[in-house]
């Protein structure tokens, strides 16, 4: 149900609504009123008014809820949660959930529910368990009755909102109402919610202010296998929780049959599987191992349509690059086959996380019809990455294409990069590829390795994010939760101690963390702010170099999508458009221009035209706007000054770029003595090469760079000038000289620290003289 | 000289430890000589008769206490092959001869020692020592991991007792061309043989696309050949079509 809605419901429609919530206090409402008297009452005054209105409600006790009795409350005239008459739209929807197969088990699920603390639920994609389960959970926990919430988490956001709001259709309340959902940078919700959609990492958020997690009466954790960092931090917390509150209920939900790996982590908790609407799918290997998998892929996908039955078709490959090359020549190849073949017309379309949403809704149109009455069938193919494996479901794939690579990012402790790379899945993810075939009707999955590489060379489960990634927003974050002893806190797939030690040992260069591992005043701020500590500590930082105005503008641009749109048929364009708002001394200014462009009104009279012309990202640009909104906020309310240096005061980009510093000092490349655009990074010593999209026009000895991109070469982007004086003024532990080994940036170094020394005593001369 | 020698086997051994304590064993011959070695490690032990043979028995009690169990349990049921605690193999007496033969000499004829315990699988499954982690003990993360009890040398990860995680981080892979899966592994026999293979079907398809390009490249007397011919066919379909009755029929 849920996964049908499309990536694409951003947060477009949920905005409108939540101004519309604004406009009508739900107080005024002289129908709810009735509810804000009773909620300074008992809370079973809640109830009994409730139960006068919808008789089969007041049969309801906490805990004791059986399906029947459910059933009657749903089958009622008034709905129990805001005392209203059920609409009609609300009995049609009731006859389609009736038909879910989670709801064959409700009593099932009830019992175990009522019965222990912690349940793991396991239901394949489309079993309902993501709208049902939460909605089963309120009928028999009634939070409303001890002024309490169900809590379901998401891993994304997208998720959580279009989630909620079937889920607000559903109980035929207003989104925002009895139903909301929690998002960063976005709150859904009102005193009345009794059940929230959230961000495993709001939860999280959540949880690091108030460690008992005591709004709630359970806490659902959806989509637990794809184990994200926020999920599994998450669960080891709740393992402690569980044991501090007994009146807390957990239910982890999980897509995958590996759910005996969640039994186990939960001291062995019941376990109840629910069956999906799933077809059979029958899986073929290639007999050898494929040169090259791209092509391959794009002639087994003509094959199908030349040979195959009616059904739509699924491609996964790996990245955006990939995709669109892909979907031009499967297009090409189609429309010969469509002229000298008679083959049926073939619409192609590409899917990635980048993409519009309007381009992401083209998705769900329905197969092209044949060309001519009784003509063969029309088909259409998705050219996807990873989304959609798991994330949402496209109805009519009967065909998957399986070459069984992904990008899957990476990090590495011995050299701080983390990166995206294109790597083999797991046999989990393959089944679950394959398994997209049979959504509809029994399918087919052509996988384009042979069945020997299958068994050796794919791993059985995707490694969890938690191992592949930086931790040290992690670290602090459990910091903050007060879990000291990161040795043994119990996650259910500890990460390296390497990575580990990285992670402390960054946190305490940036001050974070003090030199036995406790959290400092900027720490606890730092872990405030929904960013990267560097960033957190570099937004922290700025207003002492008067310019937190301008340092908040470019964090917000560092944390949305590319600005810049570069097409492949107008490069030079693009490039020329780009080199307007260019700023010698590097990147980081150059967004700063950009934004500020941006917010002339100028540009504000027609934005989208205007980003039309510049080759800017319209919605990259909007969100780095709302994003600096609510960072604003976070600033206002952590009592940091907005402040700026005069624009004509000549240090006024210098002032940023020693702000940059003061976050980022750990990310710094060294220009080397030979070889043109040649730098090393400093401590880490690896070599890199600017990124070519890099408007630096300096040539600069010492330079910050955002970012690390590993391919065939290593480049740094998003690339700012500095000098080695200011960095030894911010970071004296980092740069502290003596711990450099003898060489070229060490002498470098040197030569910045006796400048400094003779500024010092240029400016103490003149008063001794005096 | 052979002062010397005599002071450095034993060290040699040592440095293998419980890892090879007896199957690299560098064979000891006594002496002729043996007054003048008094300060000698070999020669100065107990006075047993067989100085080295129970230096290694001594040692191996201390090494190997569990395996020396498991010999007297072997003694007491001689009918029923017990089983070895360390290595869950059956204990076959018979097989001593048979094994030890070629692994070490000297030990043959002396049946003191169960020659079980020096087999290749008993050895592997021994405890072994390990060289301590690569990482640097001055290092801050180290510090505070260490201060909450990990052990960077007790190679084991992070995490609850029992549920301990990965030791070293994960390693990517860097893929910058499309050969698909399987395609591309490692120096493995099978897939050595497997690469062969494509790399020469590979060559046989590059010859196919070759081909066609070649015939572009005819000379004028090959065209103009291929012309006539063309020009051949072509009149002999223009001749079947219309020396076909009907057509004629309707030409007239």
């Amino acid at each position: 149900m849920v996964d049908r809605r499309p990536e694409t419901e951003d947060g477009s429609r949920a905005k409108r609504q939540k101004m519309a919530k604004t406009e009508t206090d739900p107080k005024d409402n002289p129908y709810l009123a009735h509810m804000y008297a009773d909620e300074n009452s008992n809370g079973n005054g809640w109830d009994d008014s409730m139960a006068e209105k919808n008789p089969a409600y007041g049969k309801l006790k906490r805990h004791r809820t059986t399906a029947q009795l459910a059933k009657d409350v749903e089958d009622g005239e008034i709905n129990p949660f805001n005392g209203q008459p059920f609409s009609n739209k609300y009995v049609s929807i009731l006859q389609t959930r009736r038909d879910l197969p989670v709801h064959a088990q409700r009593d099932e699920f009830l019992q175990l529910y009522q019965k222990s603390q912690i349940l793991v639920f396991v239901g394949e994609t489309g079993s309902g368990k993501t709208t049902q389960i939460p909605q089963f959970v309120l009928f028999d926990d009634l939070p409303q009755t001890q002024g309490k919430q169900v809590a379901c988490t998401q891993p994304r956001r997208v998720a959580a909102m279009s989630v909620a709001q079937r889920v607000a259709a559903e109980m035929d309340c207003k989104l925002g109402d009895e139903v909301g959902y929690s998002i960063r940078f976005e709150d859904m919700t009102s005193p009345k919610t009794i059940l929230k959609y959230m961000t495993d990492g709001m939860l999280l958020r959540e949880a690091m202010n108030d460690n008992t997690l005591s709004r709630y009466s359970t806490i659902i954790l959806d989509e637990a296998h794809e184990r994200t960092m926020a999920t599994d931090v998450l669960m080891g917390l709740l393992k402690e929780v569980v044991e501090r509150r007994p009146d807390l209920k957990i239910i982890i939900m999980s897509a995958t049959l590996d759910a005996q790996k969640f039994q186990k982590y939960f001291m062995d908790a019941p376990l109840l599987a629910v069956p999906g609407r799933t077809h059979p799918v029958e899986i073929f290997y290639t007999p050898e191992p494929e040169q090259d998998y791209v092509e391959a892929a794009i002639r087994t996908v003509l094959q199908i349509h030349a040979s195959e039955d009616e059904g739509d078709i699924l491609l996964f490959l790996t990245g955006e690059e990939e995709i669109e090359d892909s979907v031009r020549k499967i297009a090409l190849e189609a429309d010969e086959m469509m002229r000298e073949a008679d083959a049926g017309p073939l619409k192609c379309y590409p899917l990635y996380g980048s993409l519009p949403p309007h381009m992401q809704q083209r998705i769900f149109e329905p197969a092209p019809a044949p060309r001519r009455p009784g003509g063969r069938p029309g088909r259409k193919v998705i050219v996807s990455t990873n989304i959609a494996e798991t994330s949402l479901t496209i109805d009519g794939i009967v065909y998957v294409v399986d070459p069984g690579f992904s990008k899957q990012k990476i990090y590495n402790p011995r050299i701080r990069v983390e990166s995206l790379l294109v790597s083999p899945i797991s046999k989990a993810s393959a089944q679950q590829r394959a398994g997209r075939a049979g959504r509809t009707r029994p399918g087919k999955c052509f996988r384009l390795y042979t069945e020997a590489a299958f068994k050796k060379e794919l791993i059985d489960q995707t490694y969890p994010e938690l191992l592949r990634s930086n931790l040290s927003s992690t670290v602090l974050e459990l910091k903050k939760l007060g879990i000291d002893d990161l040795v043994h806190f119990d996650l259910m797939d500890p990460p390296a101690p390497e990575t580990l030690m990285r992670a402390l040992e960054e946190l305490n260069y940036l001050a974070c963390l003090d030199d036995d591992g406790n959290l400092t005043q900027l720490g606890r701020l730092a872990s405030e702010f929904p960013l990267d500590p560097a960033l957190a500590v570099m937004l922290i930082s700025s207003p002492e170099f008067y310019c937190s105005n301008e340092i908040l503008s470019i964090t917000a641009l560092l944390s949305v999508p590319q600005v810049f749109v570069r097409p492949a048929s107008q490069r030079k364009r693009a490039d020329e458009m780009k080199n307007l708002f260019a700023h010698p001394d590097g990147d980081h200014l150059t967004l700063l221009n950009v934004y500020h462009a941006f917010k002339s009104p100028e540009a504000q009279e027609n934005p989208k035209q205007w980003c039309h012309d510049h080759f800017l990202s319209l919605r990259s640009l909007q969100s780095a706007d709302n994003v600096r909104l609510q960072l604003l906020r976070i600033m206002e309310r952590s009592e940091l000054d907005m402040v700026s240096t005069p624009f004509e005061d000549k240090r006024y980009y210098e002032n940023i770029r020693r702000a940059l510093c003061a976050g980022f000092f750990m990310q710094v490349a060294k220009k080397e003595t030979q070889g043109k655009n040649q730098y090393i990074t400093i401590k880490d010593n690896q070599n890199v090469l600017l990124h070519p999209s890099t408007v630096l026009a300096i040539e600069a000895e010492w330079v910050l760079y955002n970012e690390f991109v590993l391919t065939t070469k290593n480049y740094i982007r998003t690339v700012t000038a500095v000098k080695p004086e200011w960095l030894l003024d911010i970071a004296p532990t980092y740069y502290d000289i003596s711990t450099f080994a003898k060489g070229d940036v060490r002498s470098s170094l040197l030569r910045a620290a006796e400048r400094l020394a003779r500024k010092e005593k240029m400016r103490a001369d003149p008063s001794k003289r005096r | 000289m052979s002062d010397e020698e005599d002071y450095f086997l034993p060290l040699e051994d040592q440095r293998v430890f419980g890892a090879g304590i007896r199957r690299k064993r560098v064979p000891f011959v006594r002496s002729s000589e043996h007054e003048l070695n008094t300060t000698n490690a070999t020669t100065a032990a107990p006075n047993t008769g067989r100085p080295g043979l129970s230096i290694a028995d001594k040692y191996l009690s201390i090494v190997m206490p569990k395996s020396s169990q498991s010999k007297t349990a072997n003694s007491a049921t001689e009918q029923k092959p017990a089983i070895c605690e360390v290595c869950n193999l059956p204990l076959y007496p018979s097989s001593t001869t048979t094994t030890t033969t070629t692994i070490d000499n000297n030990y043959e004829s002396t049946d003191t020692h169960k020659p079980h315990e020096s087999s290749l699988a008993h050895q592997l499954c021994l405890t072994h020592s390990h060289p301590p982690s690569h990482l640097d003990r001055t290092r801050h993360g180290l510090r505070y991991l260490s201060s909450y009890g990990w052990d960077p040398d007790s190679r084991v990860g992070l995490g609850a007792p029992g549920r301990e995680g990965i030791r070293e981080p994960i390693k990517g892979r860097l893929k910058a061309d499309t050969v698909g899966l399987g395609a591309d592994g490692d120096s493995d026999d099978d897939e050595s043989r497997r690469k062969v293979g494509i790399k020469r079907r590979e060559r046989e398809k590059k010859a196919e696309k070759n081909r066609p390009a070649r015939v572009e490249k005819l000379n004028a007397k090959e065209i103009r050949k291929g012309d006539l011919e063309a020009r051949r066919r072509g009149e002999k379909l223009k001749e079947m079509f219309y020396q076909r009755e009907d057509v004629q029929k309707y030409l007239g």
